[in-house]
């Protein structure tokens, strides 16, 4: 039923690599922003410094995991055909 | 930025039972398996209607994958960091309620230990008392509202320490008393000289005697 609605609206969107490239440096730079205020309130409103280093290591290890994936699937994608 | 003084001392910090944090996991499982479901499964996204490829389906599925796992990931950071820092610091001279709601919303709140007057558990229905949770009320000297912390984490020695904590702050106040450290009393001799006299001033006082 989705479909048939949609086809009758002629949205068309070619994904390139240049879109994908486009769309990894805007999320890099929400994380980025997001990372600023998280770390702001850990920073000034914990209790435990331990605690906070240990969230510490265990966001930017996830961070880091699930951005190289998004980088490596963008690269695929460019190199792919 | 907790508001304490220097010479004040953080004796516990309580925060609300991870039962409350399930309801937030579930909804970001539900949130992962939600793009899969819907393509795989349920056919509902006509992506091939509206997106074109230029490269590998499979790259490009991977990226928006990791991308919407992104997104996931910092909302979960979102939830943590809201139940995280929503916290109740009891320190050696004040409770302090820090209700994080949000990022840019943070409500904070504290009273004396000493101006306690009385202190209510409130638990309800079958989770709360299995899973040993409930709300805290605190009724404090004054016109100010009570004090009313939800889901605490076993409330029963939450409210035990604040009583024994509460018996160690008005012995204190007794004990200044007793030796007339009080400013106006520096200059004079102390009432009561020995540790003995003062445990028997303590006992006479407690009788009232």
């Amino acid at each position: 039923m989705t479909s048939s609605i949609l086809s009758q609206f002629d949205i068309h969107i070619p994904v390139t690599p240049l879109l994908l490239f486009s769309l990894f440096f805007l999320l890099c730079a929400l994380w980025i922003i997001f990372t600023i205020i998280l770390r702001y309130h850990w920073k000034n409103y914990s209790v435990n410094q331990i605690e906070v280093l240990r969230m510490n290591v265990i966001y930017f290890t996830g961070s880091i995991i699930i951005i190289l994936g998004l980088f490596g699937f963008t690269l695929l994608y460019f190199i792919l055909p | 930025m907790i508001e304490i003084d220097k010479n004040e001392r953080i004796v516990k910090v309580v925060r609300k039972h991870w039962f409350i944090l399930l309801a937030n996991i579930a909804i970001l499982l539900f949130a992962i398996a939600l793009p899969p479901i819907l393509l795989a499964v349920l056919h509902l996204l006509p992506i091939e209607n509206i997106l074109s490829f230029s490269g590998s389906t499979f790259a490009a599925g991977g990226f928006f994958f990791f991308a919407w796992l992104l997104i996931v990931w910092m909302v979960a950071w979102n939830m943590w960091t809201n139940y995280y820092l929503d916290v109740l610091i009891v320190t050696d001279k004040r409770i302090f309620d820090i209700n994080q709601l949000g990022f840019f919303k943070r409500l904070s709140s504290s009273f004396r230990i000493d101006r306690i007057q009385n202190v209510t558990i409130d638990m309800k229905g079958i989770i709360q008392t299995l899973l040993n949770f409930g709300t805290i009320r605190i009724e404090t000297a004054g016109e100010r509202e009570d004090f009313i912390a939800p889901y605490i984490a076993d409330p029963y020695e939450l409210k035990k320490f604040i009583n024994n904590l509460q018996d160690i702050v008005l012995d204190k106040s007794q004990l200044v008393h007793f030796y007339g450290e009080s400013p106006q009393n520096k200059n004079k001799e102390p009432r009561a000289s020995t540790p003995s006299e003062v445990e028997r001033l303590k006992r006479d006082d407690s009788e009232g005697l």
